[in-house]
């Protein structure tokens, strides 16, 4: 094959996916404010091309933004406008409180395990949504499977998920770690701190340490297999992140009230806001949701979390 | 300048070249992340429309491949990236029209490269830029472009050939939804 048949060759396969399904309406871009010009601040250094993407402090104080330096303490709840907000008064106005009451309630859950992690899950970015159940085993030889089907119901798409064992089944912050690693991990927040940062150190993660545990705790208390002691050690462990900030009630895009924590990504334009909502009542963490200039740019919305000793199911036989 | 000739330009541009922005956006961190990729590197061109070169395209995708870069945790666009370049192969195979196997084997061997390899070859084979306009995107000489084009191009082929012992499902290394979409 000559070279020149190689490229033809490549464009020929160019997949479909490249291909956006639509195009968001440009206005909600030129929405923002355009600076007069593009002096630079002196506020941080940052890389030329991106340097006029910094938000201005006023454009970040105008969008209700929440910076991770936010001194740590009771505030009143911050509820953003898009979010309607029935105001029962027996939730604690700042995160670290309100944490530590999701880490009383899931501590009270029963303990369990099983051959299976079952979580079932709806997924969102942009406009697209689906939902998935995801069997991962947690004992050793079992195959794993993901199913899948439209947010809006149908029927369910058997997915294997070749490579995928107990040994590797679980992601958390982006290093996947085994079903044996999550049992057995601290059930006090500063023991629980301490192995997370020595996963921190073993990654080489170029982000920051702040980022990678709130991340991890927000696993463990999501969708991770871990007893309600890790779970509620891992709240308090959040609990006690002076730049974990709480917007009050909100309602998660299942439509599900609940409590929000959150942190942002100041990066060299724009913030990012990654929202932790969890469930006062239960303690249950119900969905992670990442949000771009005051709307939900993705997010994950747990709908069941259980242990199964059942085989893989057919995907017909799910409901 | 008045208020209407900014956004009339912005609107040009910004239907002219959304989809080859999103399609770098994939290739470079899946389609999860792309959306918000396109989101952030139209909002750069948006605040310094008064920067942009006459040929815009090579600029928006070197501020996409900066936004890629700075805005996300390198696990978080490794493992969308990791789900993408599957589900590419996946979706091939899944495919009924012809020459879907060397699609699928095309797609499968392009997986397997390095990542600058990777970019050089689907700057030039998918978006369609000269050696001049890529070596722009990536930051580099056109002269260095091309060398480096030259030998992913030469990986890619002998990538091609080893194709029967290469496994197409390899283990994965970072199970974050791994189904492919």
């Amino acid at each position: 094959m000559s070279h020149r048949d190689t490229l033809q060759a490549l464009a020929d396969a160019r997949p479909r996916s490249l291909d956006p399904s639509g195009r968001p309406d440009p206005a909600l871009i030129m929405a923002q404010p355009r600076p007069e010009s593009t002096t630079r601040t002196a506020r941080r250094p940052v890389r030329p091309l991106v340097l006029a993407g910094a938000l201005p402090a006023v454009a970040l104080a105008a969008a209700g933004a929440i910076l991770l330096n936010n001194a740590s303490g009771p505030r009143a709840p911050l509820v953003q406008p898009a979010v309607s907000s029935p105001a029962p008064v027996d939730v604690p106005a700042d995160a670290g409180g309100l944490l530590l009451v999701a880490a009383e309630q899931s501590e009270s859950a029963p303990a369990a395990a099983g051959r299976y992690w079952v979580v079932r899950a709806e997924h969102g970015e942009g406009t697209r949504r689906v939902q998935d159940e995801r069997w991962l085993a947690a004992a050793p030889d079992l195959p794993s499977a993901a199913y899948v089907r439209d947010a809006d119901g149908g029927s369910w798409t058997s997915r294997p998920m070749q490579g995928h064992t107990a040994e590797n089944n679980f992601l958390l912050a982006g290093t996947p770690r085994s079903a044996r690693e999550l049992a057995t991990l601290p059930t006090t927040p500063a023991k629980l701190k301490d192995k997370l940062l020595a996963w921190y150190a073993d990654t080489g993660a170029t982000e920051g340490r702040d980022q990678f545990l709130f991340y991890s705790g927000a696993a463990l208390v999501l969708d991770l297999p871990v007893s309600p002691q890790v779970r509620a050690a891992a709240y308090r462990m959040l609990a006690a992140m002076p730049w974990v900030t709480s917007l009050g009630r909100v309602t998660d895009q299942l439509g599900r009230p609940g409590v929000a924590v959150t942190v942002t990504r100041q990066g060299d334009f724009g913030k990012a806001q990654t929202r932790l909502i969890i469930d006062p009542t239960t303690g249950q963490a119900l969905a992670q949701e990442t949000w771009v200039a005051d709307s939900p740019a993705s997010w994950t919305a747990v709908i069941a979390a259980r242990w199964s000793d059942d085989g893989l199911p057919q995907a017909s036989a799910l409901r | 300048m008045t208020h209407a000739e900014p956004n009339e330009r912005f609107t040009a541009l910004y239907h002219a070249h959304h989809a080859q922005v999103y399609a770098y956006a994939v290739s470079r961190a899946g389609r999860k992340l792309a959306d918000d990729v396109v989101a952030d590197t139209f909002l750069v061109a948006w605040r310094r429309l008064d920067a942009i070169p006459a040929a815009p395209l090579p600029w928006l995708l070197g501020v996409a491949r900066n936004v890629i870069r700075e805005r996300y945790r390198d696990d978080i666009r490794q493992a969308g990236l990791a789900t993408e370049l599957r589900a590419w192969v996946a979706e091939a195979d899944a495919d009924i029209a012809d020459g879907v196997a060397e699609r699928a084997a095309m797609l499968a061997a392009l997986a397997g490269l390095g990542e600058d390899d990777r970019e050089a070859l689907t700057l030039t084979a998918w978006q369609g830029l000269s050696a001049k306009a890529a070596a722009r995107v990536v930051g580099c000489s056109t002269a260095t472009f091309f060398v480096r084009l030259h030998r992913a191009r030469k990986r890619l082929e002998q990538a091609m050939s080893d194709a029967v012992t290469v496994d197409r499902h390899p283990p994965v290394r970072i199970p974050d939804q791994e189904y492919a979409r």
